[in-house]
């Protein structure tokens, strides 16, 4: 078991190092200049010249990946803003942890409202509760988050002045962010709990549960969730993803300041050095959702471990 | 004491998208206390269903027993309620499916199923159930220290010793067990016969065998019913069907299979293929593949007629005729 | 058991098994109606999408513009139906891109196997750690907007599920008797995975592909939303609802109506690849 983990944790190290290789590349061969743009075209050779040095980009690309990996793993530097001409770092630091605990919120509340759902509606098809967790999920999994947030802050802000619009004063400023970034995730975990559990439900084993007289309550919770659970871990683990991209977006909606609204701010003034720190540094937590996954994986599926 | 297991005019149904399936026709069997049966048929004869009516395991929707009794020890199984029904399975009665591979729970540890059962209906403590669990392991010829491992580290003939282990982990009074070999290996089927026949004896258990396979059957069984489209079409002493095979298609059933004792030149199958469930024939059932089909075949119902004492068969050939359908 | 890969009889059994699901069914109407009206939009729409007219800026709802008129007297209902177009047509064009390669790249891992496969599924992997919309605000930073970069982007990112997909269904056949039999008579590789790998893995592409339309539409109006993919002028779901965002407050059609349309376009593309998967594979129908 611990050997397993320690596997999985090792193997993210070439999985980012290959992250870093692939996003680096992309951002190298991006049209534009960045220096050209940083002075706005406005700027004598000199300039130019010292300029491009201190951001490396002088260098040939082996070197500036070589740099770039070096700086991120001894000092955790994600080079300059292109735009500011400040590190990114800097602009970083305050901004991860926001953005952190609303993914992650997301992330946690999917799993506790999804599964749940899921399982209640399978264990009872065919009913009232089935159908509107059914409807529900089935109208939420078409949403985009971005879009809610907007009809979120029309209803909630505009119209009832609950909630503020925008901004992170207090605790409240995360609800909607929250709900729109985790309603689309809770919906398609709720689907794919339902349909995982009703097929789990048709196997021999669950017959065969039934036909040594366990109750149906024991059937359900002990035998058949565990089974389960499998494929929807692995969905999870897969939407992790999705849940902390889709933040991004929902971030700028609600001007929230975590590394999203910065990326967004970012993509409008062409500011390639910041949008790849924030796409790595999320792709980074990506992972590490993933290795819980493999470990949780490893714990409901006792067939994972002898693989 | 009456018959340990009577079942009488069972009927059930598959209500389905496409139809409803006729999977059961008022059959009637009875199964003393241990007494070995062997119920025979195709696949599709509704041996299956019956079974599972029996346990009322049914898969509802779409299954459901629309007509007919079924009595265990006395007591009607239909009147349980579903509390009643539990302690009965695995505990009086129990169940072997066909297929060992996917029998099993597989995120659930071997020896943890077997004490699964012994704890629900044996009033002992978790650490005894465990340490009989360990003990029915060994007696199914597995080591009690793979009790610790999971299903899938299990070849398919050690998993279906770990099924029969389950199964007659309480002593039940009758074992149900459906095709227990049919999935195996030719050499381990033998061995898992073998070790079945061991252990009812040991325990007195009364078996229904289901199986297509008739030397199993000759092998095992005192008694053999066999089954037809949801019917019974004849049921005897092993003797009876055997050797005094009255009708069509237990006769077409032993000629589509190699004979050990007789030198036949060419093995005969029975013509044409099952009727489609949704829409059996008219009269009887078998009527369309028989070779000694009459024109009333396919208008009158056949009832049960006794050939000799506990020899019946449902023909026109024999007489008894029902009238309706 | 299941029956796969037997010619026009299996897909007939498809089509029967569809035809009662009458959920999927009036799904499948009702998305065909909107593709329908998406490819015939500018001759449907009661107004020239991208007419100007100053005079009517930010109506709301009325029997003249029956979802409002937008900040420069736009309507808006024809707007969103031509915008259903640009966003329908991106979305196909890069699901057509991710199946292509995906397909590719998946039977050949699966079939090759070594070091082939190795590398394949290591790049496939690699690109699943990064989210996916991401990688597509990456790729398409890169590549600069536009329908056809943004397809391109949106495309490439979702290679992966359909690489997985095809590499399992290849290794499901692979050991099989008729690809055996196919070999013993010397039959190519590539004919292999052409008449008899494809073949079999069809259904579980065509489910995919319904769902990875739905996807790439939710990807395509995200990008557009954060001001990368199709810009405006051209309209499209995501860049329209960009656009209202400024003016929310006062003036909700513009940002309720090209939302409304993504989400049915959504729910009825899933339903459909539900019922089309429960057709095609009827153990899992209930």
């Amino acid at each position: 078991m611990s050997k397993y983990i320690v596997k999985s944790v090792l193997m993210v190290i070439p999985t980012m190092l290959l992250v870093v290789f692939i996003i680096f590349t992309i951002n190298y061969f991006t049209p534009g200049d960045p220096v050209a743009v940083f002075f706005d075209f406005d700027y004598t050779e000199e300039q130019y010249a010292e300029k491009a040095a201190e951001w490396g980009l002088d260098q040939p690309f082996f070197t500036q990946f070589f740099h770039y990996i070096r700086n991120i793993v001894t000092r955790f530097d994600f080079g300059y803003s292109y735009y500011s001409g400040n590190s990114v770092m800097s602009e970083l630091a305050a901004r991860f942890p926001v953005s952190l605990r609303l993914g992650l919120i997301s992330v946690l509340l999917t799993v506790v409202i999804g599964v749940p759902f899921g399982i209640i509606s399978a264990t009872r098809q065919h009913s009232a509760l089935d159908y509107g967790v059914t409807f529900v999920s089935l109208f939420f999994a078409a949403v985009p988050g971005f879009w809610l947030s907007m009809i979120l802050i029309l209803i909630f802000s505009s119209r009832l002045g609950w909630l503020q619009s925008s901004g992170l004063n207090d605790w409240t400023g995360y609800i909607m962010p929250v709900a729109a970034s985790s309603a689309q995730y809770i919906a398609s975990v709720t689907r794919q709990t339902r349909s995982s559990m009703l097929e789990v439900i048709r196997q021999d084993y669950v017959r065969t549960v039934r036909a040594k007289g366990v109750s149906e309550g024991s059937v359900i919770w002990k035998h058949a969730l565990r089974n389960a659970l499998i494929p929807v871990v692995t969905l999870i683990g897969m939407q992790a993803g999705a849940v902390i991209a889709g933040s991004a977006i929902i971030e700028a909606v609600h001007s929230f300041p975590g590394m999203g609204s910065l990326m967004m701010t970012a993509i409008n003034n062409k500011d390639y050095n910041t949008i790849q720190a924030v796409v790595l540094l999320l792709s980074g937590v990506v992972c590490l959702i993933n290795v819980l996954v493999d470990v949780i994986y490893a714990v409901i599926d006792p067939r994972v471990k002898t693989r | 004491m009456g018959p340990l297991l009577e079942i009488q005019d069972l009927e059930v149904r598959y209500f389905t998208g496409e139809g409803v399936v006729e999977a059961v026709n008022g059959i009637n069997l009875t199964v003393d206390r241990g007494e070995n049966l062997g119920l025979v048929g195709e696949t599709g004869a509704g041996k299956t269903t019956t079974a599972l009516s029996i346990l009322r395991l049914l898969p509802d929707p779409p299954g459901r027993i629309t007509g007919g009794s079924v009595r265990f020890c006395g007591e009607e199984l239909r009147a349980k309620t579903e509390r009643e029904m539990r302690a009965i399975r695995g505990g009086k009665i129990s169940m072997i499916f066909q297929d060992p591979m996917t029998a099993l729970n597989p995120v659930i540890r071997v020896g943890e199923q077997i004490a699964e059962v012994i704890l629900l209906h044996d009033r002992i403590s978790r650490a005894e159930a465990e340490r009989r669990a360990l003990e029915m392991l060994e007696l199914v010829g597995i080591p009690a220290e793979r009790g610790m491992e999971y299903p899938h580290q299990f070849s398919g003939g050690m998993k279906q010793r770990v099924v029969i282990a389950i199964a007659l982990a309480c002593s039940p009074e009758l074992l149900i067990a459906d095709e227990p070999t049919t999935a195996l290996d030719v050499t381990v089927q033998a061995q898992v016969l073998e070790l079945m026949r061991r252990l009812r004896e040991k325990l007195g258990t009364a078996m229904v065998l289901i199986t297509h396979d008739l030397g199993v059957v000759a092998e095992t069984c005192d008694r053999v019913a066999v089954m037809y489209a949801g019917e019974v079409v004849e049921s005897g002493s092993l003797e009876d069907i055997f050797e005094r095979a009255a009708h069509p298609y237990t006769v077409g059933l032993f000629q589509s299979i190699p004979s050990m004792d007789e030198d036949v030149d060419m093995l005969t199958p029975i013509p044409g293929l099952m009727p489609d469930p949704t829409r059996l024939p008219k009269g009887c059932k078998f009527h369309p593949r028989c070779p000694k089909a009459e024109a009333r075949c396919g208008e009158i119902c056949p009832g049960t007629v006794e050939l000799s004492p506990g020899h019946a068969v449902r023909c026109l050939l024999y007489g008894g005729a029902q009238g309706k359908g | 058991m299941k029956r796969r890969g037997s010619g026009r009889g299996q897909w007939r059994d498809v089509w029967a098994r569809l035809r009662r699901n009458r959920v999927a069914m009036v799904s499948l109407v009702l998305l065909a109606l909107i593709l329908l009206a998406a490819i015939f939009s500018e001759w449907i729409a009661p107004y020239v999408y991208s007419q100007r007219d100053l005079t009517v800026t930010f109506r709301f709802p009325s029997l003249r513009h029956i979802f409002g008129t937008d900040n420069l007297g736009r309507d808006i209902f024809s707007r969103v139906l031509v915008g259903g177009r640009v966003s329908l047509l991106v979305a196909f064009g890069s699901v057509l891109l991710s199946a292509v390669a995906g397909c590719l790249l998946g039977a050949a891992a699966g079939y090759y196997g070594g070091r082939v496969e190795f590398c394949i599924m290591k790049l496939t992997d690699v690109m699943m750690a990064i989210p996916a919309f991401l990688l597509a605000v990456t790729v398409s930073a890169a590549l600069g907007t536009g329908l056809i970069n943004t397809a391109i982007a949106v495309g490439l990112t979702n290679i992966p599920r359909f690489v997985r997909l095809m590499r399992a269904e290849t290794l499901a056949v692979k050991g099989k008797e008729f690809i055996l039999a196919a070999r013993s008579y010397g039959a190519s590789d590539l004919s292999i995975i052409f008449r008899h790998i494809f073949p079999n893995a069809l259904s579980s592409t065509i489910v995919n592909v319904t769902l990875g339309v739905g996807t790439a539409i939710l990807q395509i109006s995200g990008l557009s939303f954060v001001g990368l993919g199709v810009r405006p002028p051209t309209p499209e779901w995501g860049s329209m609802l960009a656009a209202g965002r400024t003016y929310m407050r006062d003036f909700w059609p513009m940002v309720t109506f090209p939302g409304v349309a993504i989400v049915v376009t959504l729910i009825l593309f899933n339903l459909v690849g539900d019922g089309l998967r429960d057709a095609m594979d009827p153990r899992l129908k209930r």
